[in-house]
C-alpha cells in the first residue's frame, strides 16, 4: 500500500499541468483554488491549512501531516456560514440554471461578499483518511462601477470523494510524504461581466459543470532535533489549473509547552493574488484535548474559530473577514461569522 | 532505491515549482478598471477625461464609451439598484395592451360616438381614441415610472442628455450598451413628461390641434427610440421579436392618430372642442 502510495505522489508530482482553463475574473479570490475545507478551521487558516497540522478531531490539509498518526476517527461535520439562507437560494438557483433570478438577487446589492458552507463525512485510519463530502457551496460576488455595474460572480456547487494518505522514509527521518486523492463533482458559474450584457443577453450566465479527478501531493519535513519542532511542507495543488504551490514553515514554541503551533505560509503560485496577499500566519492553540484556537492573518484577510468537543459532540463557531479585489485597484471586505456541529466517534 | 526514489521526487517538486512560479502573473490594472474605480470614489470629472482620452486614441472603444457615459449618468445620481428590474421587465415581458384597451378604453368613446352630433365632432372622437389607445400600448412603460429614477435639477438633466450622447456616437451600439441607452431615454422620458408633454392650454373646452398634433409626434418618435433600443438591444431574439412587434404596432397607432390630426387640422380645423368629452363627466371647461 505504501509503495503504491509513494508512486502517486511520483506520479503527480509530474503532472502539474493545466488541463482546465477559467475565464478571468479579477474582482473577487478565484475560488478553484480554495482549500478542501471541510470544517469552519480550514476555512479560518485558509491556504495556511497546508503548513499547519490539524488539531484532534480535524483532518490535515496537507496529506503527508498524515505520517505517524495513530487515531482512529469517524467524524460527521456541517457548518454554515451566516448567509446561510442566501447560500442555499443561490445553490438551488445555480442548479436550476436560473441565471436571471440569481443575477436579479446580486444586483442590487452594492457590496462584496464571499460565503461557504459544506456537510462531511470522514475516517481517518491512522496514516491515511477517507471521506466523502455531499454538499459544498463556496461563493464570492463583487460589483464595481454602480451606475454601470460590472458584476463578478463565483459560486460553485461540489460534492467530493478524497483519499488522503501520508508516509515516512527510514533512510531520511523526518520527512514525510503524501498525496491526497480527490474526484470531484462541480456545477458552477465563474465570471465577471457587464450586468447590461447579462441583461441584454441571458444566456451569457452560462451554468457549466465539470468532473475532476485530481492528484495533490504534500511533503513535509520535521526537524527532529530541535526543541521548536520546526516542520517545512511544501503541497501542490489543483493540477487540473494552474497548479497551486504552498509552502510553509511551523514550530512548536518550548515556552507553550506544546500547546501553541504557528505557522508561515507563502502561497507561490496563486493567480491573481497580490504577492503581499500570498503570506499568511496561522496559529493553533489547545487549551486541552477538548478546546482549541485557531487564528489567521494575512494582508486584508483575518479570522479566528474556536472549537470544542464534549463527548462525541463537537462544536465550533468562527469569524472571517476577507479583501475582495477588484483589479487590486480597490478592495471591499467581507466578513462573516460560521458556526459548526459534528459527531466524532 | 528509496535514495533515487526521494531524489526523483524532490527534482519533480523542484520542477513543478519552477513551472508553477511562472504562471501566477499579475493582471496588470486597465484603464477601465481605473475609470470603473474613480467612478466608485464618486470622482467623476477623473474617469471622464481618462475615458475621453481613450476615445481619442480609439472612436471605436464601445467599452470606453460606455463607462463614459456611466460617468455622466453617476454624476447625475442614476445607479443601477433604482432601474434594474425596470430594465428586465421592459425587455421580458413588453407588449401590446389591446385587450385591455379593448376591455375598458374604448368603452367611453363608443358612448361618446353615440352622442357625437356631426361629421366634425366624430372626427374628434376618432383622432383622440386612436391617441387613447396609443396611451393604453405603452401603458407598461407608464405603469413602471415610480420605478425610472426621477431627475429634478437640470444639470443631472443635462448630464443625462451628455451620456445619451456619448452612446449616440456610436452607430454600431448594439447588445448591453443599447439596452443601457433605452433606460437612460426613459429616465429621460419621464423628465419630459412632467416637462414637456404638457397638455395644451385649454380655455373654453378649445385645444390648439396644431400643437397637440406636434407634441403626440415628439412623444411617439421619443417612445419609438427607446423601445429601439430595448428591442436592438436585447440579442435573445424572441424578446427581440416581440419588443420589435410590439414597437411597430405602436407605430401604427400613432402614425393613425397623427393622420387624422393633420387631416382634421387640414380641413380648417385650428382648434377642437373637449366639451364633448369632458360634459359626459359633468365636468366644465375652464
Amino acid at each position: 500500500m505504501k509503495t503504491l502510495v509513494r508512486a502517486l505522489i511520483l506520479i503527480s508530482a509530474c503532472v502539474g499541468v493545466k488541463v482546465f482553463a477559467l475565464e478571468p475574473v479579477s474582482a473577487i479570490p478565484n475560488m478553484f483554488y480554495q482549500v478542501p475545507f471541510l470544517s469552519i478551521e480550514d476555512v479560518v487558516l485558509g491556504e495556511g491549512c497546508y503548513s499547519l497540522k490539524a488539531g484532534a478531531h480535524h483532518l490535515d490539509c496537507n496529506p503527508a501531516f498524515l505520517h505517524g498518526n495513530q487515531h482512529r476517527e469517524v467524524r460527521a461535520n456541517i457548518f454554515i456560514d451566516k448567509r446561510v439562507g442566501d447560500l442555499v437560494d443561490s445553490g438551488e438557483k445555480l442548479s436550476d440554471d436560473d441565471y436571471a433570478g440569481l443575477i436579479n438577487k446580486l444586483a442590487p446589492r452594492h457590496e462584496a461578499s464571499a460565503a461557504r458552507l459544506a456537510g462531511s463525512l470522514w475516517y481517518r485510519h491512522d496514516w491515511w483518511a477517507i471521506g466523502y463530502v455531499p454538499l459544498r457551496l463556496k461563493y464570492a460576488s463583487n460589483i464595481q462601477n454602480p451606475a454601470y455595474p460590472q458584476m463578478a460572480l463565483s459560486l460553485i456547487r461540489e460534492s467530493e470523494l478524497f483519499l488522503r494518505a501520508g508516509v515516512g522514509f527510514e533512510d531520511i527521518p523526518g520527512l514525510a510524504a503524501g498525496v491526497n486523492l480527490r474526484y470531484l463533482s462541480q456545477k458552477y458559474i465563474h465570471q465577471q461581466t457587464a450586468l447590461f450584457d447579462l441583461i441584454s443577453d441571458p444566456s451569457l450566465a452560462r451554468t457549466r459543470s465539470r468532473e475532476v479527478f485530481s492528484v495533490e501531493p504534500g511533503l513535509t519535513y520535521t526537524f527532529a532535533n530541535d526543541t521548536w519542532k520546526p516542520v517545512m511542507s511544501l503541497t501542490v495543488t489543483h493540477p487540473e489549473l494552474n497548479p497551486g504551490v504552498e509552502v510553509g514553515f511551523s514550530s512548536t514554541p518550548e515556552f507553550a509547552h506544546g500547546r501553541l503551533v504557528t505557522a508561515t505560509h507563502y502561497s507561490v503560485n496563486a493567480p491573481g493574488v497580490h504577492p503581499f496577499k500570498r503570506f499568511r500566519w496561522s496559529g493553533r492553540y489547545d487549551f486541552d484535548n477538548h478546546l482549541a484556537l485557531v487564528a489567521s492573518v494575512g494582508k486584508g484577510d483575518y479570522g479566528a474559530s474556536l472549537s470544542t468537543a464534549i463527548d462525541s459532540l463537537t462544536l465550533g463557531v468562527a469569524y472571517k473577514n476577507e479583501e475582495l479585489d477588484y483589479a487590486r485597484l480597490h478592495s471591499k471586505s467581507s466578513e462573516t461569522y460560521m458556526f459548526e456541529g459534528g459527531l466524532t466517534f | 532505491m528509496k535514495k533515487d526514489f526521494l531524489k526523483t521526487l524532490l527534482g519533480a517538486c523542484a520542477l513543478a515549482l519552477l513551472t508553477a512560479c511562472g504562471q501566477g502573473t499579475e493582471r496588470t490594472p486597465s484603464a477601465y478598471d481605473q475609470a470603473n474605480e474613480y467612478i466608485e470614489e464618486g470622482n467623476f470629472e477623473s474617469a471622464m477625461v481618462l475615458m475621453r482620452d481613450q476615445l481619442r486614441k480609439n472612436p471605436q472603444d464601445q467599452k470606453a464609451r460606455v463607462i463614459l457615459a456611466s460617468a455622466h449618468a453617476a454624476r447625475a445620481g442614476l445607479y443601477v439598484t433604482s432601474y434594474v428590474d425596470l430594465a428586465q421587465d421592459l425587455v421580458d415581458s413588453a407588449q401590446g395592451k389591446e385587450d385591455a384597451y379593448k376591455q375598458r378604453g374604448r368603452v367611453v368613446f363608443e358612448r361618446l360616438r353615440a352622442r357625437a352630433q356631426g361629421q366634425g365632432e366624430k372626427n374628434l372622437i376618432d383622432t383622440l381614441d386612436d391617441f387613447n389607445q396609443a396611451l393604453w400600448s405603452i401603458s407598461d412603460v407608464m405603469i413602471k415610472f415610480e420605478k425610472i429614477p426621477e431627475i429634478e435639477k437640470d444639470g443631472q438633466y443635462q448630464d443625462v442628455v451628455a451620456a445619451v450622447r456619448v452612446l449616440n456616437e456610436d452607430h454600431g451600439l448594439y447588445g448591453g450598451p443599447q439596452v443601457y441607452r433605452g433606460v437612460l431615454r426613459l429616465v429621460l422620458f419621464r423628465y419630459h413628461l412632467r416637462h414637456y408633454y404638457k397638455f395644451p392650454e385649454i380655455k373654453d373646452c378649445q385645444v390648439n390641434l396644431a400643437e397637440l398634433s406636434q407634441k403626440v409626434e415628439s412623444f411617439h418618435q421619443e417612445v419609438k427610440g427607446l423601445l429601439n433600443d430595448f428591442s436592438g438591444g436585447s440579442l435573445m431574439s424572441a424578446q427581440s421579436e416581440k419588443i420589435k412587434a410590439f414597437t411597430l404596432k405602436l407605430d401604427e397607432t400613432f402614425s393613425r392618430t397623427t393622420a387624422k390630426m393633420k387631416k382634421y387640422t387640414d380641413s380648417g380645423e385650428e382648434q377642437g372642442d373637449l366639451s364633448l368629452l369632458l360634459s359626459p363627466f359633468g365636468v366644465s371647461c375652464p
